[in-house]
């Protein structure tokens, strides 16, 4: 593996989905964190909302919208289309005959889209985190700030670990997004309700074992199985990430083009 | 550098920026409670080693939604004329003069048979309090001095007021000859002390003497020792906190056997703003403790959801509940609305009418 070439598909393959409309759409869909904050801080304004609420706005938003939708969207739209994107645009048989290893040029566009999931999710999750609770006050910012980074953390794991998942469903099905859909809506939110140990076949049991669930619905969830401990949720959405990742660049090197 | 590589750089140079604001604010909040071991606060006269340390901000009361409530309910309680009684005599008007309180207590527990948690004694070895308001010092020893006897004393500067003779108390007189292993507070404070014409030191003579040498420098702050323990002393500035090691301060109250894990340390403090803000803090032994004992909140939560249809204000308190855990120490915070605490006031009285 070449590292000059990795960075070579790298930075086209950034370039490219940067200014693609698809990045229009899924700027709006990581925007929508921004939005709900923006509209608790007019609720605020117009005092119908205490502005001591900030910080369970932001939890919600998290627990509810960034990390269980937002973030796998963002990954399954751009990382699904690793192979099929280049294909259906007839570009493929061109990077093909390049000087560079399959294994090196799929690397780079799935560095590149990992890098523009982060780009588009964490400057969005950072702005939702202080138009919630900046009404709070400078001291509440502060004090909350560990659990920001916790978040941070937690949504860079699972992000690499979507991204893995979702580049080697690119490179073994035909239709990856609707693996991708059925993956997040169907196989994790149905795992996450069936008692047993599939639930540790999802991303969400390790996101939710870094960032636990509060009030009725998480006490549900530790009553119906035990949650693992943080080094463990850290090193499986390593682990995944690094298998899937893998396993996508094998794949897509022998594969029939 | 292209024109994407610019845009990269620009986002991760703001997120960067973002970050770096946070950390400020973060460190600031530390910043903030250091400089309350200034001779001005309250605080600064508490020692370190206490089992109990509190402070309530009065001028943040006064200043809240919830003044009016308050007023209300202590003009319930002045029917028999006390509260004017107090104002007359000591010319102190406890919701205009009293800026804030500050107060700690030394307990011991007595060890239980066969490991059995222990029963804490009901007075605290030593204790002591500092105000801070607005003070007629002349008008209040000589108030004082009516009733009880005291020694001066002058100890580094400040002159302080030692009581001689034990106030007669209906309470202090049951138990004297008994064999009992509990204690009543005394009626009136052993010593007293006014530091300057805005702070008065009350509590046990000893420890008077302690508070003033912790606020001299000469002994080590209960402040300091707050942020070790607590990290960002984040509660310090709120309305009212309280925080105590429940070993040594809260023997027998919190169950050291069986399944709820132990802690090691608590903190709780409310914050008076648009509503009521709760928030308690508790350190265990480890991080897998804390993750039980967190998941023993959330069971009770659970159980209190279960009585929502019942209850829908429980329910909407229940809804604000956020439970989070950073390694070893869990951090439980709900907001209550006035109009629910009026709600549940009203309630309570009906139904104390309904025994009647």
């Amino acid at each position: 593996m070449n590292f000059e070439r990795i960075g070579l598909s790298f930075r086209w393959s950034f370039s490219q989905l940067l200014f693609s409309p698809r990045t229009i759409g899924m700027g709006i869909l990581a925007l929508t964190p921004v939005l709900v904050a923006l509209g608790f801080r007019a609720a605020v304004w117009f005092d119908l909302s205490p502005a001591s609420s900030g910080f369970r706005v932001f939890s919600i938003l998290t627990a509810s919208v960034s990390l269980p939708f937002v973030a796998p969207m963002l990954s399954l739209f751009y990382a699904s289309g690793i192979i099929s994107d280049d294909a259906e645009a007839g570009t493929l048989r061109y990077f093909l005959t390049r000087p560079v290893r399959r294994e090196e040029l799929v690397a780079g566009k799935m560095l590149s889209n990992l890098t523009i999931a982060l780009f588009l999710f964490v400057p969005s999750f950072v702005l939702s985190y202080y138009l919630s609770l900046a009404p709070s006050g400078w001291q509440e910012l502060g004090t909350r700030f560990p659990s920001l980074l916790r978040n941070l953390l937690a949504a860079g794991l699972a992000l690499f670990a979507y991204n893995g998942l979702f580049s080697l469903a690119g490179a073994l099905f035909r239709r990856p997004l609707l693996f991708g859909l059925f993956f997040v809506f169907g196989w994790q939110a149905g795992a996450a309700v069936v008692p047993g140990s599939i639930r540790l076949f999802t991303v969400t049991h390790y996101l939710h074992s870094l960032i636990p669930r509060d009030g009725f619905a998480g006490a549900l969830a530790q009553l119906t199985g035990e949650r693992s401990s943080t080094s463990v949720a850290i090193g499986a959405l390593v682990f995944i990430g690094l298998v899937t990742h893998a396993l996508a660049a094998w794949r897509f090197s022998r594969k029939e083009m | 550098m292209n024109r994407s590589s610019w845009i990269l750089t620009l986002a991760a140079g703001g997120v960067a920026l973002a970050l770096g604001v946070g950390g400020l604010a973060y460190f600031n909040s530390e910043r903030v409670s250091a400089q309350s071991t200034s001779p001005s606060s309250t605080m600064a006269f508490i020692p370190a080693g206490a089992s109990v340390v509190g402070q309530v901000n009065f001028s943040a009361i006064v200043n809240s939604p919830f003044r009016e409530k308050w007023e209300e309910a202590m003009a319930s309680e002045r029917s028999n004329d006390q509260l004017e009684e107090f104002r007359a005599a000591t010319g102190i008007d406890p919701f205009q003069d009293i800026e804030r309180v500050s107060f700690a207590a030394v307990t011991s527990t007595n060890d239980g048979e066969d490991g059995a948690p222990g029963r804490m004694t009901e007075r605290p070895e030593s204790w002591g309090m500092a105000i801070r308001g607005s003070f007629d010092s002349q008008r209040l020893v000589a108030k004082i001095q009516e009733h009880t006897q005291f020694r001066v004393e002058d100890y580094e500067g400040t002159t302080i007021y030692f009581q001689t003779e034990s106030p007669t108390s209906p309470d202090h007189d049951a138990h004297d000859g008994e064999d009992d292993d509990t204690h009543s507070v005394p009626a009136t404070p052993s010593a007293f002390a006014f530091v300057d014409d805005q702070t008065v030191l009350i509590g046990e003579s000893a420890y008077i003497k302690r508070m003033l040498d912790t606020a001299a420098g000469r002994l080590p702050s209960a402040t300091t020792a707050l942020d070790e323990r607590w990290g960002s002393g984040t509660f310090m500035e709120d309305t009212f906190w309280i925080a105590a090691a429940p070993d040594s301060g809260f023997g027998g109250m919190i169950p050291k056997s069986g399944d709820i894990p132990p802690i090691g340390s608590v903190a709780l403090s409310g914050r008076l703003d648009g509503e009521l803000a709760l928030r308690a803090r508790g350190k265990a032994a480890d991080d897998v403790a804390a993750t039980k004992l967190a998941d023993v909140v959330r069971g009770f939560v659970a159980l209190g959801s279960l009585q929502r249809g019942e209850n829908p204000d429980l329910g909407e308190v229940l809804d604000s509940v956020q439970i989070d855990q950073f390694d070893n120490e869990i951090d439980v915070s709900l907001q209550l609305a006035y109009d629910t605490l009026e709600r549940w006031a009203d309630r309570a009285k009906k139904t104390e009418a309904e025994k009647f």
